[in-house]
């Protein structure tokens, strides 16, 4: 399985929770990510229309405003929790080898 | 849509830049979003900053989007043709280039040339220089003129098909690189009649094209 770039993971785990519109995705992945994401709406529709062609997230069909809601497809939530059993492992690994004590990052 | 808009003018004229399929499924998503940003930002310096980011956003996804249409377009709707007889002429290119750029390595790295080597004798610089490149230059311009007669949609005029880019750069760009390599070559040896003294050239055309036709390339007329 190849990864899914950083910001196309962030846009699915944002709308894990629940469908969201283009601010709402922003506004998401920036306080997911601590401040540390922050994207136009340039590069968010760029992901999204990426997204959307790959099948793993779809517009909601009653949008209540103009705007446009985006949710997560079965393929969409099937692919989210790959990458979170990769990163899962990868974090287990970590411990396991102690990587994370010189930097005391995690105990 | 038209008042978001008009509180971006400029922003909005530049979405005009996106391919016209994902201008119009994400435009008004966009413009709604950026006013969302905006609204949300609560003092000047967040707005500041909004643009600033948003001046490096937006060329960076025109550019982005426009690659991947042309990229899809010449994936999906170029004919096959094209793509294939554009590859056979970039090939028959490839040892011009190659000569080319090993001779200048050579002088670069080695402070010498490849003028005594095999690949400057007289058959294989024919070869490489001439006949190739003339070869690549027949097969685009035979592919091209296929391409203006057997357009894929037949309601399409011929004269659109000319203007048609987006469906036969790749053999233009080929064509036009072998017979700028053709022109090249056959007044390599003649440019210093025009170059040494450009007016002179000019108000004496007549001993201009002696001097050219006297100093003409290496191709067949010194055999």
């Amino acid at each position: 399985m190849q990864l899914l770039p950083q910001l196309s993971f962030s846009i699915l785990m944002a709308l894990s929770l629940k469908p969201r519109h283009g601010y709402e995705i922003m506004s998401q992945v920036k306080d997911d990510s601590l401040g540390k994401i922050s994207i136009g709406p340039g590069s968010l529709y760029t992901a999204i229309k990426q997204l959307s062609e790959e099948g793993l997230i779809e517009e909601l069909s009653e949008s209540t405003d103009r705007r446009r809601y985006y949710q997560l497809t079965k393929k969409g939530w099937q692919r989210l929790n790959a990458e979170l059993d990769y990163f899962d492992n990868t974090v287990k690994l970590a411990r396991h080898r102690k990587a994370f004590e010189p930097m005391g990052l995690l105990s | 849509m038209k008042d978001v808009r008009g509180r971006f003018p400029i922003y909005s004229k530049l979405l005009k830049l996106y391919p016209k399929n994902y201008r119009e499924r994400y435009e008004e998503e966009i413009l709604l979003t950026t006013s969302d940003m905006l609204e949300n930002a609560k003092t000047f310096s967040e707005k500041v900053a909004i643009w600033s980011s948003l001046a490096v956003d937006l060329p960076l996804n025109i550019a982005r989007q426009n690659f991947n249409y042309i990229g899809g377009t010449m994936h999906n709707n170029m004919p096959h043709y094209v793509k294939r007889n554009s590859l056979i002429s970039a090939l028959l290119l490839l040892p011009f280039f190659t000569a080319i750029i090993a001779n200048g390595l050579d002088k670069l790295i080695n402070n010498s040339t490849l003028y005594n080597s095999w690949l400057w004798g007289r058959t294989a610089l024919l070869v490489w220089v001439f006949y190739l490149p003339a070869l690549a230059f027949i097969v685009s311009l035979i592919s091209y003129a296929l391409f203006l007669t057997k357009g894929e949609s037949k309601d399409r005029l011929w004269h659109k098909r000319v203007l048609d880019f987006l469906h036969s750069w790749p053999l233009l760009i080929v064509g036009i690189i072998s017979l700028g390599i053709l022109t090249l070559v056959e007044f390599h040896d003649s440019t210093q009649c025009i170059v040494k003294s450009p007016g002179h050239a000019v108000t004496h055309a007549g001993q201009t094209l002696k001097c050219v036709e006297a100093n003409r390339s290496i191709i067949p007329a010194h055999d």
